[in-house]
């Protein structure tokens, strides 16, 4: 009656103690899907995803995999496999043994296993290295036999905990790329946690993110991070103009919201809101800044100074202060000649209605 | 300042004198299980003392001596078998407790901990009147059994302990690993948790098994008339009035040897670098 | 079968945890708890002239231990203990002091040749002090041949207190010697050195300073060396002949010599509620790390 799911939570819950580490979460991950649980520490994506893996128990709620509820299922019973946070490779074992662990429990024939280790060495692009052991890897190396010794295994569902939290930003880039070269090779589903924003966006399909045990919002990345829904995932997705306002006036087409400061901010309404907007967010690559006494031509455009500069390379940071004294920040191209300014020079900031995204509670 | 350069001298030698204590009484047991008996008068006079500080030549005669006692043979023997099967059991039961301690909360472990550790340092003497009282209580004559169930309570503490330090030291994400991986807890701990405890439990054995192969105090009181082991021979011998036979010094210089030998493995084990950190 | 117990234990981790403690449980309360009780249950029974164990109530066996020489065995008990802790500490604070701070990289080294001999037999080494110290032995030997004594000199070593406290120090010394030097490790270099620049005379400076500073490390290795010595036997009853006699030996007199069990009993029984509660008074002070202390 209804499709297949890797992996669904129905009202999932668990509790240690009085923390609600995830509360009553609904969850459905698709198949052949790159999902990531999004999330500061502490907001239940690792204990979900322990709660797949079957190594923590839920409170309340039933977990399916592959449409099996899993309640009850031990998790060396399981059809997930997990890549630890600290990835967890057997010191005293080999890499190719490490990658043979899971077969060898399955009771596969020998030359089997060695074709699948070699296979999945090739994979992982770790060929000739089956004699080694994991202290004389190095970090990234380390991360693909951790993956290897999982996938090995044809689990319907990877689990990472955040795998790459250990290596530096260059490695860290090659390995994302990496995962999501595998993941489409293989075809499996794969759910990543992390606290990475940047990560979660360059390699998922959908994104969930979590606060409080709680999913605040889920869709595809250019949704999370164009249309926050609320503040705090503007906040986490690194948007720079959030504000708090009140609605001024309404109708069908359009918002105005006044903000504390008492600025007059015009919005679009492009999808039907449950509830009332509480502030709106613009992302700062949308925040035009321009020069000259002109006002631009956008629904929104005000007058202010320029507060301060930061000189990122591609882009400088300007941040400008309006009259009422609210705040906004602007990306501006550094190439272009036509907008260098200086601190405390008039400036206006100016941005269309479909950019300013309304937040709810 | 004047006060500061003669204080490290005086200390350093104090060091050397302290060092020259704690192994100068062992050092002369050694060495004077090679001398030569003396001759016959002075023992006639002296019949209590068999030999004096005096050297008198070197000689194996109370190793040979040593060798041909059957009573201390079986005792000896008897010694071995309840230290074995003492070590045995306690580093079974040791490795489990410490296990459970480790990665379990259960009702009451605050209160199992403390009653644990009170054995390490309660006075053998207590230990051995009360466990003597125990047995006779539930009717358990003594002999070999009562000694073998002292030697494993007494045992326990020092395995759990020292495995213990050991788990500190493995990582335990890889227990969780194997099972993601399709072991079942049994597996997951005969396969991942137990090559890495390895070193701990061999070293905690090698401990165990010194300790309760010489232990004399307790042993002292659940020994039965027909059950000895080697320290209550030795004490039996030797009494209460102190005349010690040459023989005692090469039997103590046997087990000093036996024994150090032991200790040394299993401190050796017990530093060896870890393999269970995960990452290098 | 194994894999649907592995399944089932899974399912009830109570009783895997059960299991697993279980036993180690049950022979800890029947052999280190039980007994307690047992010495107690023994020491309100009867004896009667033959000698035979009768199940009636009493507490003469308590009221007897006000007889003076009972009650002296005791309180020399704990004067010995008091006086072998105390040397332990003077003569371990030195040594820990010395190794923590000229030990180098040689520290743990220096710490495990001092404990070394300790794990292998008591008895032996024991012994082996009987042999230096007895009236012909190597001590004495060697200063009458040097010429410090004269040939026809009456000190005598063995059979005394000053051989029962020497070898008490040194079959105790490391329960004292490892929390001083672990609390010494502890201690931060910089402070010490911060009380000199401030014009701290070494004297003072231990004083002041680094006592306080260790205390812990100090308190641990007293209860460590008093608890066990209180109960010490073999020491007392080797090195100090019949002179020099101790609960402990009291206790090898009741049980094994003369077959009087009520009385051992209560001996035990007060020998037990002191220590039990110097270990309570100690845990409370301090929390739990401290007992362990010697074993970090």
């Amino acid at each position: 009656m209804t499709a297949t799911y890797s992996v669904e939570f129905k009202s999932v819950s668990k509790f240690f103690g009085d923390v609600k580490a995830v509360n009553r979460v609904d969850l459905q991950v698709h198949k052949g899907e790159f999902f990531s649980l999004l999330g500061p520490s502490g907001c239940g994506k690792t204990t979900s995803l322990r709660m797949i893996g079957g190594l923590e128990h839920p409170t309340e709620g039933d977990v399916f995999i592959n449409n099996i509820c899993v309640n009850n299922v031990p998790p060396y019973e399981r059809d997930s496999s997990i890549v630890f946070q600290n990835l967890a490779l057997f010191p005293h074992m080999t890499v190719a043994q490490n990658i043979a662990f899971g077969l060898k429990l399955k009771k596969m024939p020998r030359d089997q296993i060695k074709a699948k280790v070699s296979e999945m060495l090739g994979l992982v692009q770790l060929s000739g290295m089956e004699k080694r052991r994991p202290d004389q890897l190095s970090g990234g190396q380390q991360q693909r036999v951790a993956v290897a010794r999982s996938l090995v295994l044809q689990p319907e569902v990877l689990l990472l905990d955040e795998p790459l939290a250990a290596l530096d930003r260059k490695l860290r880039k090659e390995m994302q790329i990496e995962l999501r070269r595998i993941q489409r090779d293989v075809g499996i589903t794969f759910i990543y946690v992390t606290h990475d924003q940047k990560e979660a966006l360059s390699m998922s399909d959908r994104i969930a993110v979590m606060k409080d045990g709680i999913i605040v919002q889920l869709g595809p990345p250019e949704q999370i991070y164009e249309q926050p829904r609320t503040r705090f995932v503007a906040d986490f997705m690194g948007a720079s103009n959030v504000f708090d306002a009140s609605i001024n006036q309404q109708n069908d087409e359009h918002f105005t919201m006044k903000t504390q400061q008492g600025l007059d901010v015009l919005a679009k309404i492009g999808k039907t809101l449950e509830s009332d907007p509480i502030g709106f967010s613009v992302r700062p690559e949308a925040v035009r800044m321009v020069v000259g006494n002109e006002k631009p031509s956008l629904e929104n455009a005000y007058q202010g100074k320029v507060a301060s500069l930061v000189y990122l390379g591609d882009v400088t940071e300007v941040e400008i202060e309006l009259q009422g004294g609210d705040c906004f920040v602007a990306f501006v191209n550094t190439t272009s000649q036509s907008t260098k300014v200086e601190e405390g020079q008039a400036v206006w900031v100016a941005w269309s209605a479909q950019d300013s995204n309304l937040l709810l509670a | 300042m004047k006060f500061r350069s003669w204080t490290p001298k005086l200390l350093l030698i104090f060091g050397l004198l302290m060092y020259v204590f704690v192994y100068m009484p062992m050092v002369t047991l050694v060495i004077y299980s090679f001398n030569g008996p003396e001759d016959e008068e002075r023992r006639v006079r002296f019949p209590w003392i068999y030999t004096t500080g005096e050297w008198h030549d070197f000689s194996l005669k109370w190793y040979k001596e040593l060798f041909d006692d059957r009573d201390m043979k079986k005792a000896f023997q008897n010694s071995f078998t309840v230290a074995l099967w003492s070590v045995t059991l306690s580093v079974l039961l040791g490795t489990m407790t410490a296990y459970t301690l480790y990665r379990r909360k259960f009702w009451g472990k605050g209160l199992f901990e403390q009653v644990l550790y009170i054995p390490l340092f309660m006075p053998g003497t207590i230990v051995g009147v009360s466990t003597l009282m125990f047995f006779r209580f539930i009717g358990l004559p003594r002999g070999f059994w009562t000694i073998l169930l002292a030697h494993v309570a007494f045992s326990i503490p020092l395995v759990t302990l020292v495995i213990l330090a050991r788990m500190q030291r493995i990582n335990w994400t890889l227990e969780e690993a194997a099972m993601d991986l399709g072991a079942n807890q049994f597996t997951a701990l005969r396969k991942v948790i137990f090559p890495l405890l390895r070193p701990g439990i061999f070293a905690a054995g090698l401990l165990a098994f010194p300790w309760s192969f010489n232990d004399f105090v307790i042993t002292f009181f659940l020994h039965g008339p027909k059950y000895n082991t080697l320290p209550i021979m030795i004490y039996s011998m030797a009494g209460r009035s102190g005349a010690v036979s040459p023989v005692i010094n090469s039997l103590g210089t046997l087990i000093l040897v036996g024994s150090l030998m032991l200790i040394g493995l299993s401190f050796l084990l017990q530093g060896q670098r870890d393999q269970g950190k995960g990452k290098p | 079968m194994l894999r649907r117990i592995a399944a089932f234990l899974h399912r009830h981790p109570g009783v895997y945890t059960s299991l697993m403690i279980g036993p180690s449980s049950a022979v800890l309360l029947f052999l280190v708890a039980v007994p307690t009780l047992i010495i107690l249950y023994f020491s309100v029974l009867t004896r009667d002239s033959s000698g035979l164990i009768q199940q009636v109530l009493t507490l003469e066996n308590y009221a007897s231990l006000w007889d003076p020489r009972f009650f002296w065995v005791l309180v020399r008990s704990l004067a010995l203990a008091l006086g072998t802790t105390m040397l332990c500490f003077l003569v371990a604070l030195p040594l820990a002091y010395w190794i923590t701070m000229y030990g180098g990289r040689w520290k743990n080294l220096l710490i495990f040749l001092i404990i070394l001999p300790s794990w292998t037999s008591y008895l032996v080494r024991v012994y082996a002090w009987v042999f230096l110290l007895r009236d012909n032995g190597l001590i004495l030997n060697t200063l009458e041949t040097v010429g410090i004594l004269a040939p026809d000199h009456q000190v005598r070593l063995l059979f005394d207190w000053p051989a029962v406290l020497i070898v008490m120090v040194y079959s105790y010394l490391d329960f004292m010697l490892i929390p001083l030097y672990a609390a010494l490790n502890r201690l931060d270099r910089p402070t010490l050195e911060a009380a000199s620049d401030l014009g701290a005379r070494p004297l003072r400076r231990l004083w002041s300073i680094t006592l306080p500073m260790i205390r812990g490390g100090i308190l641990a290795g007293s209860v460590l060396v008093f608890v066990p010595s209180i109960g010490e036997f073999l020491v007392p009853g080797l090195m100090g002949g019949n002179k020099v006699n101790m609960a402990g030996n009291l206790l090898d007199w009741a049980f094994l010599q003369t077959d009087n069990w009520p009385l051992g009993a209560a001996m035990a029984m007060v020998l037990t509620v002191i220590i039990l509660a110097i270990i309570f008074i100690y845990l409370r002070s301090v929390g739990k790390q401290g007992t362990l202390e010697r074993f970090s």
